[in-house]
């Protein structure tokens, strides 16, 4: 059987647990050569059946550390900004955030949700707020949230926020994205791959019954399309034409904690300096 | 008894209200949020379908509602003699626009197209609307009340996404 990138790692799990995510992260941008160098003549494969894996590929060679994904998600997902009070209580919302350095590393790491495939965040929700759609994204549903934060203890890459207070935004209401509810006081919230623009994509291809191309996709949500040096793809990894599945089946890809066993669906590119 | 000037006055007074009354009749108003009373009747034919006015009803997610500039394509020479209808030109008189009352709004979390019910799922509009063919004055309430056990039902039904986020956003 062919090996997909999404198919469980046995060479990660040996890697031993480091102490928190910047070690990880470190790790695995830089310490682990000999696992990717292995991990390179793995040819990339669909996975069973036609079912999609919506993934992001991040190239650290490319990334410029600008930022520009971080304010892009922002706008596009509606996210408040911080008042002074919340970040003084080190308390703001970033979808998409910037990590530390990893040592090793040149600089920080941009990551969202790593839309993992054994997501841990999902198990620890008492209500169903949170799952893992068919597509592989994992969703949260603010209206069924209770706020509880389980799944903000259960994640080990700290991609969920929670809303300690109502959000306000500078200026009207009016020019809040229509596509994207507002989460109020008392809920957590979470990168979703900008499941709206998906869901508008696949709907729009049945509609003009035109099939949905790779490239439609490449950029499509908003990090990957703000992204000025194109170091954001996305798209199916269950594709082997897709560009996604070409880019993860890289000698440079890289998981970030691979111990934990969640298999990520958002893949790094180490840098090669 | 009463002066005969008084009896005029108050016959006057009784024919202009049946005349106001008749004239009610003939144009009548509905919901007087709108900008102008229009009746869906009277406009829909053969040639005019909702989706003259309504154009984002097959392909988008909205409906959306017709501008002005889409009454104009028959409206720039007077149509019929309702003594509402010279009032569509009495707009573009004034540089005014029409800007359309919205009735069916669901929850702000909710996600709903258009496109996926009419188009993919063929489905018509008096399946979830009620039927503006024979609706003479503007509708002053939404005809959708819907729960999500409403949505779900007929989605389990008909094998339709039950995906939350299908729905919510
Ligand atoms: C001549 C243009 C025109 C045509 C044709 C037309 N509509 Fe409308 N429709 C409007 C306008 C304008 C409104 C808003 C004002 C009103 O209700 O009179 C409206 C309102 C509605 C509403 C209420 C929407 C809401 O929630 O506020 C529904 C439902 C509706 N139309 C359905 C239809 C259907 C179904 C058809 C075809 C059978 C149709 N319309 C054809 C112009 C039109
Ligand atoms: C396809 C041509 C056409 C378009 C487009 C059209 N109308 Fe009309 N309209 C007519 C005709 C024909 C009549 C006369 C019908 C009658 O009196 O029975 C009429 C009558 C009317 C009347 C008076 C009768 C009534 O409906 O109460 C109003 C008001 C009116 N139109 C408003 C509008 C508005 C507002 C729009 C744009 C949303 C519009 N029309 C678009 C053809 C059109
Ligand atoms: C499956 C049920 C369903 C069908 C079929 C349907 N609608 Fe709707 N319609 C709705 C719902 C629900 C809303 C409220 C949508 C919202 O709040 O996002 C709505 C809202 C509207 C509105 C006002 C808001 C908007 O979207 O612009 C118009 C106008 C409208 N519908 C027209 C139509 C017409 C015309 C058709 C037929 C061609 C149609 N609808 C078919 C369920 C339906
Ligand atoms: C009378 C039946 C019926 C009702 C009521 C109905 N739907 Fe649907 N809906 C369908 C069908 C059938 C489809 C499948 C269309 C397709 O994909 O071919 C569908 C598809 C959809 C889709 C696209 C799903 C996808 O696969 O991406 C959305 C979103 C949706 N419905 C939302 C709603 C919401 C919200 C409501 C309630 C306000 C609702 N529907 C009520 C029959 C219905
Ligand atoms: C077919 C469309 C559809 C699907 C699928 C759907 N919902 Fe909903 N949901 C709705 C609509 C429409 C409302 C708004 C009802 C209202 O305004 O009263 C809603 C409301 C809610 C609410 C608010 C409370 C309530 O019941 O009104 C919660 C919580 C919720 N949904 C959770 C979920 C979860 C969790 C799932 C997946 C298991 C889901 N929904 C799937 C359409 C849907």
């Amino acid at each position: 059987m062919k090996r997909g990138p999404l198919d469980d790692d046995v060479r990660d799990s040996r890697r031993k647990l480091l102490a928190g995510l910047a070690a990880s992260a470190a790790g695995a941008l830089a310490g682990c050569t000999r696992a990717m160098a292995a991990q390179s003549t793995a040819p990339v494969a669909a996975t069973s059946g036609s079912r999609r894996r919506w993934g992001l590929v991040i190239d650290l060679d490319r990334c410029a550390r600008c930022g520009g994904c971080v304010v892009a998600c922002q706008q596009e997902n509606n996210v408040a900004p911080a008042g002074s009070d919340a970040a003084a209580r080190m308390r703001p919302i970033h979808w998409m955030d910037f990590l530390p350095a990893a040592p090793g590393s040149s600089s920080a790491t941009p990551i969202p949700c790593m839309h993992c495939e054994d997501p841990p965040c999902v198990k620890v929700c008492p209500v169903g707020a949170t799952y893992k759609t068919e597509e592989g994204i994992t969703a949260q549903i603010w209206e069924r949230c209770i706020g509880c934060r389980y799944c903000m203890v259960a994640c080990p890459y700290a991609r969920r926020y929670f809303n300690w207070s109502e959000p306000r935004w500078p200026g009207d209401v009016s020019s809040l994205n229509p596509d994207v509810a507002p989460r109020p006081r008392g809920v957590v919230e979470k990168c979703t791959l900008c499941h709206h623009r998906i869901r508008a994509a696949l709907e729009r291809a049945r509609v003009d019954e035109e099939p949905l191309t790779d490239e439609t996709l490449r950029r499509l949500p908003a990090c990957a399309q703000s992204c000025p040096t194109l170091a954001i793809t996305f798209g199916d990894l269950a594709d082997p034409e897709s560009e996604v599945a070409r880019l993860a089946a890289s000698p440079r890809a890289v998981r970030l904690l691979p111990e934990a066993g969640t298999r990520p669906k958002v893949i790094y590119l180490r840098e090669t300096k | 008894m009463s002066h005969p000037r008084g009896r005029i006055v108050l016959l006057v007074a009784v024919v202009a209200s049946f005349a106001g009354m008749a004239g009610a009749r003939r144009s009548p108003a509905g919901d007087t949020r709108q900008p102008l009373p229009m009746s869906h009747k009277r406009h829909i034919t053969k040639d005019m379908k909702c989706r003259a006015c309504h154009q984002g009803v097959e392909g988008e997610a909205m409906a959306s509602f017709p501008t002005l500039a889409d009454c104009m394509d028959c409206h720039k020479t007077p149509q019929g003699k309702e003594p509402a209808e010279p009032e569509v030109r009495a707009f573009v008189a004034r540089g005014q626009d029409l800007t359309w009352v919205r009735l069916n709004r669901l929850a702000g979390h909710v996600y709903f197209s258009h496109a996926a019910h009419v188009t993919l799922a063929s489905m018509k509009c008096e399946e979830c609307h009620r039927d503006m063919k024979a609706v003479d004055q503007a509708p002053t309430e939404p005809d959708i009340h819907a729960q999500m056990s409403d949505c779900v039902a007929c989605h389990r039904s008909k094998h339709a996404s039950l995906d939350c986020l299908a729905c919510h956003k």
